[in-house]
């Protein structure tokens, strides 16, 4: 745990402990252990996890951090660190075979986007879209049309609504699909690489009210991302990951920044 | 603390196959200036092989008691609901692949999709079908009305079969070639373009052995003159591909996280 975790005492939202994932690096090494454990659970038995086979490697490698009431983390490091697998893993898309992810009892809902602008149907219309992606975040029918005046108004893309998405601009489309995200209220959010391609002034829109939704209401909202200063404003702690390692993790967020570009 | 479990919210699960059915009907509706004639004009191509097969002598299809061109439009539509369903099921993860590495959803939400999307698939053509045999004089027995659930395991069956291929074959392709040809050849070992009282040596004892045979003659016998093809072996065998489906659905839903994850998909 490091110094700033161990002074600050806020509700411990998300607690994870020793946490491992690994891959395999070779395709055919893949499609044999991929096929050798489905068999082994199969038969009710469960593969061996606490060591590599040949070939594999750890892309996380025990993880452990807590994340606190309020915390709005950027998740760091480069290509290849582990971000969206660690991130995949919190989301419960991964399973988690070794160490623990905990939730404080109080977390009743968690969003996570993975390339925003995925799950767009590129024939259905901006409306139909709407939706689809209420749907996959878990939204009823009746909460996805009570958002519906607050997805349109927020997204500004009025005009366009009944047009099929596959003829919106990729800043269109990123602006709808992040006005579907924030309409949703959930205490903890995890965003993996969510704001390219949308411009400036809709980004300080959404940064503005992430502030006021995660930050100001004692949730947690976590950012897998490059683009720093972007984020510096509204980030209170940063988060490194090195080849599956948390290498640095510091409430100076601007020195963070500094230090990650230096290294 | 709690170890977390994500659990998708109960009141959203009947949105979320409303809107995946939307989704994958709509996507072909859509996508083509035809739209669903296409399930209307297709089996006629397939009928017109059949019948020329048997018009040229190559096939042989036993007596039956109906035209053959009303026996294999019949018969290949029964079919069309095993291996659309099979093939729907073991694309699981190339139809949905991307949006499950994205998004949480429950699996077993989408596999009931595939399994109403096929039904539906099928009853439009089926009820067609019912309208030719009518205008030609064929009567249909009264039990018509509970064919849908005669034909239910058939299309479990499918499902079992395309669901344990679609996981081994996200992870090899090989599964997929194996078992689309495996089951394209079972559409020659199975009477659906001849009746199971045909008798040619080896392909009887195929026939007698093979689930297909009454999962398949039981609802077409059913429509046709009200009886289950040998009904205490067709029970077994709805019985056996009803459990084999439940097992397999669950052992899917286990593995869809750790397929997932070897990025295979």
């Amino acid at each position: 745990m490091s110094t700033d975790e161990a002074t600050l005492e806020p509700t411990v939202l998300l607690k994870v402990t020793g946490l491992y994932k690994k891959f395999c690096k070779d395709l055919t090494y893949n499609m044999y252990y991929g096929i050798k454990d489905l068999i082994t659970y199969f038969f009710g038995l469960k593969p061996g996890y606490s060591s590599l086979r040949k070939k594999e490697f750890w892309a996380l490698n025990d993880i452990n951090f807590n994340i606190y009431e309020g915390d709005i983390v950027i998740l760091a490091g480069v290509n290849g660190s582990g971000k969206t697998t660690l991130t995949r893993m919190l989301a419960g898309i991964y399973e988690t075979e070794r160490g623990t992810i905990e939730y404080h009892k109080k977390i009743k809902k968690i969003i996570s986007v993975f390339a925003i602008k995925s799950g767009f149907n590129s024939i259905l219309t901006g409306r139909e879209n709407i939706y689809l992606k209420a749907a996959y975040y878990g939204m009823s029918r009746k909460e996805t049309e009570a958002n519906m005046n607050f997805i349109i108004s927020f997204s500004e893309i009025a005009p366009y609504l009944d047009t099929p998405i596959g003829k919106y601009s990729s800043g269109m489309k990123t602006r709808l699909a992040m006005a579907i995200v924030l309409s949703i209220k959930s205490d903890i959010l995890f965003i993996d690489e969510g704001f390219s391609f949308s411009d400036s002034k809709f980004k300080a829109k959404c940064y503005a009210f992430l502030k006021e939704e995660y930050y100001n209401k004692g949730k947690a909202l976590i950012i897998a991302t490059h683009r720093f200063e972007e984020i510096n404003d509204i980030a209170n702690r940063m988060i490194v990951l090195e080849n599956g390692n948390i290498i640095n993790t510091t409430r100076d967020v601007t020195q963070g920044i500094r230090d990650y570009l230096a290294n | 603390m709690d170890n977390y479990t994500y659990t998708f919210p109960k009141q959203s699960k009947k949105f979320l196959l409303q809107e995946l059915i939307k989704l994958r009907l709509l996507a072909d509706l859509k996508r083509s200036f035809l739209g669903w004639l296409w399930l209307l004009i297709l089996p006629v191509f397939a009928i017109l092989t059949w019948i020329f097969m048997k018009g040229a002598g190559i096939l042989e299809p036993g007596k039956m008691e109906i035209p053959y061109t009303a026996f294999v439009l019949l018969s290949t539509t029964i079919w069309a609901l095993f291996f659309d369903t099979y093939k729907n099921c073991s694309q699981i993860f190339i139809t949905y692949g991307k949006t499950l590495l994205v998004n949480k959803l429950p699996i077993n939400i989408i596999i009931f999709n595939e399994l109403i999307v096929g039904a539906v698939k099928f009853f439009i053509p089926f009820i067609f079908i019912i309208i030719y045999f009518l205008y030609i004089g064929i009567s249909l027995h009264p039990f018509v009305f509970i064919f849908p659930i005669v034909l239910l395991p058939l299309q479990l069956f499918g499902a079992a079969v395309g669901l344990l291929t679609g996981l081994f074959s996200a992870l090899a392709k090989d599964f997929t070639f194996l078992m689309d040809n495996f089951i394209k050849l079972f559409l020659l070992l199975s009477p659906v373009v001849y009746t199971p009282e045909v008798s040619t040596g080896l392909l009887t004892k195929v026939i007698k052995y093979n689930p297909l045979t009454y999962l398949i003659s039981s609802p077409r016998n059913l429509l046709l003159n009200g009886e289950l093809y040998q009904p205490m072996i067709s029970l077994i065998c709805a019985l056996c591909v009803t459990i084999l489906f439940m097992l397999l659905t669950r052992f899917f839903v286990i593995n869809t996280a750790r397929i997932l994850e070897r990025e295979g998909v």
